[in-house]
């Protein structure tokens, strides 16, 4: 079964194509390393799976399906992860409680004008306790490290049972005594629960150890490869993952 | 006076609630800006002879609408066109004003509020429209909750986030046209703001910020009107006051727990 399936996918911004004819399969229960350099289509792809972008023209310009269903229609959100990059949304002074941010992740299968249920507020502890949290919940965001806070994101992510997590460089900025931690729990969150990971990075290294096989995008073109044929040829892949990145 | 109280208790409410949200945007000065907008709305109604709130809720929904398009497009920054609508409002009310010999005692009203001389029409839109919008601000909290904390989230969660930022914007625009009558165009901002930095002083979960928040709203009304009749003091000015000293007393208090 296929967790995402993307078809003859094409994407441009003005005239400028960003992806070009993509195809590619994810199983359910993979873990896939996404890399590339900045403007290789890495996140507009990102995008375009989380329904995020849409293409112009419907199915003239491709498909994509997540968990068996065209991402146009796709309901389930609350089945899929999205743990977004720490730097990016963290503001110092916005008061809520790791609680809070992880309730959040119940939302989608809750729909409007629904309350927390007792159902939700277990699925809350759980995910809490999976990130090692629990004692932590009723602590404002704010006062956490910043790798507490990268497993707040995680937790958010899991309070949503999810069947699929897909992780936007998740650990810039975050030391990496605490990145190894993090990447133990991505390791316990895929091969003990089973949840689909695709993991966006541009750290070549660390993926090509972490992931099941990477997919490496380049100029719109994507093409997988495994540990196998990165490490044979490793200089090139580094190039085409880093360049350019700051 | 009862009608003081019942007006200023719903302003109460819906001020921080809406409040809490512009704040933890850092949306602040949106409230500023369109309380400018109802200001040349009431101008423009006196100038045609007709009842100030109307056209003041028409005015700043329109304001709103329009600022929430200029901040998505994002043309121009969010903070530039706030100014832009601030000042171009007060400019063409000056003018429109000038024109209106008659109407200064009004006017300074409008400014400043006179809560203690809201009639019964005034008090029938106060709480309908105030009720309304606190029903769907409750209604769809946790949705504004999400967006506000990380928008892009909110849109992966399949959240209609264009859609609910214009709702917030609107219910904002409406609760300070209802509030100019009581509060006046200079203050209701304030009594957006300050109950939320005020709350926010003690760290606490965002549910109880906005609790707390409405709280010192509901005491810097009561107290503020209370205070005013006693004193001989414009209402609207006092309550301000009474919020100022409930942001210091919490702000010490703070410092105090430390």
């Amino acid at each position: 079964m296929s967790a995402i399936n993307v078809r003859h996918l094409n994407y441009s911004y003005g005239n400028d194509q960003v992806i070009k004819d993509l195809s590619f399969e994810v199983r359910k229960g993979e873990y896939v390393g996404l890399i590339g350099q900045n403007g290789s289509g890495k996140s507009t792809l990102l995008k375009l799976i989380l329904g995020l972008l849409k293409t112009k023209n419907g199915d003239k310009n491709g498909r994509i399906e997540l968990l068996g269903k065209p991402v146009s229609t796709f309901k389930k959100w609350e089945k899929v992860g999205y743990v977004p990059q720490r730097s990016g949304i963290f503001d110092k002074t916005f008061p809520a409680t790791v609680e809070e941010i992880v309730a959040m992740g119940t939302t989608g299968k809750n729909k409007l004008f629904h309350r927390l249920s007792g159902a939700d507020e277990k699925d809350i502890t759980e995910a809490l306790e999976v990130v090692d949290l629990l004692p932590l919940r009723k602590r404002l965001l704010s006062e956490l490290s910043g790798g507490q806070q990268q497993r707040v994101l995680i937790a958010r992510a899991l309070a949503g049972k999810p069947e699929i997590i897909f992780l936007d460089e998740p650990v810039v900025g975050v030391d990496t005594g605490v990145q190894k931690k993090f990447y133990a729990l991505l390791q316990h969150l895929n091969k003990q629960l089973g949840i689909t990971l695709i993991l966006v990075s541009h750290d070549l290294d660390i993926v090509a150890h972490e992931a099941d096989y990477l997919m490496l995008m380049s100029e719109g073109e994507i093409c997988r490869c495994t540990k196998e044929m990165i490490m044979k040829d490793k200089k090139r892949f580094v190039a085409l993952s880093h360049h350019h990145h700051s | 006076m009862i009608r003081a109280f019942i007006a200023g208790t719903v302003i109460a409410i819906i001020a921080p609630l809406i409040g809490n949200f512009l704040v933890i945007r850092r949306y602040s000065l949106f409230a500023d800006s369109l309380s400018h907008v109802s200001f040349l709305s009431v101008a423009i109604a006196f100038a045609l002879g007709i009842t100030p709130v109307g056209v003041s809720v028409i005015g700043s929904i329109i304001a709103a609408i329009a600022l929430e398009r200029l901040r998505v497009s994002k043309r121009v920054n969010p903070e530039t066109s706030l100014a832009l609508f601030l000042s171009g409002s007060l400019a063409l009310a000056t003018i429109i004003l000038s024109f209106q010999k008659t109407a200064t005692v009004s006017i300074s009203s409008i400014l400043f509020g006179s809560i203690t001389t809201i009639g019964s029409n005034d008090l029938l839109i106060i709480n309908s429209a105030g009720i309304v919008g606190i029903l769907l601000i409750l209604i769809f909290f946790k949705e504004f909750f999400m967006i506000a904390f990380d928008e892009e989230y909110a849109l992966v969660k399949g959240i209609p986030v264009g859609k609910l930022n214009y709702l917030l914007m609107v219910l904002a625009a409406v609760t300070i046209s209802i509030s100019i009558t009581a509060i006046g165009v200079l203050l209701i901002s304030a009594l957006m703001v300050i109950p939320v930095i005020a709350a926010h002083q003690f760290k606490k979960s965002f549910k109880a910020s906005v609790k707390i928040s409405i709280i010192f709203a509901l005491l810097s009304v009561w107290m503020g009107l209370v205070i005013a009749f006693y004193a001989n003091l414009p209402a609207g000015g006092t309550i301000v006051l009474v919020a100022i000293a409930c942001f210091i007393i919490s702000s010490i208090f703070r410092k105090i727990l430390k």
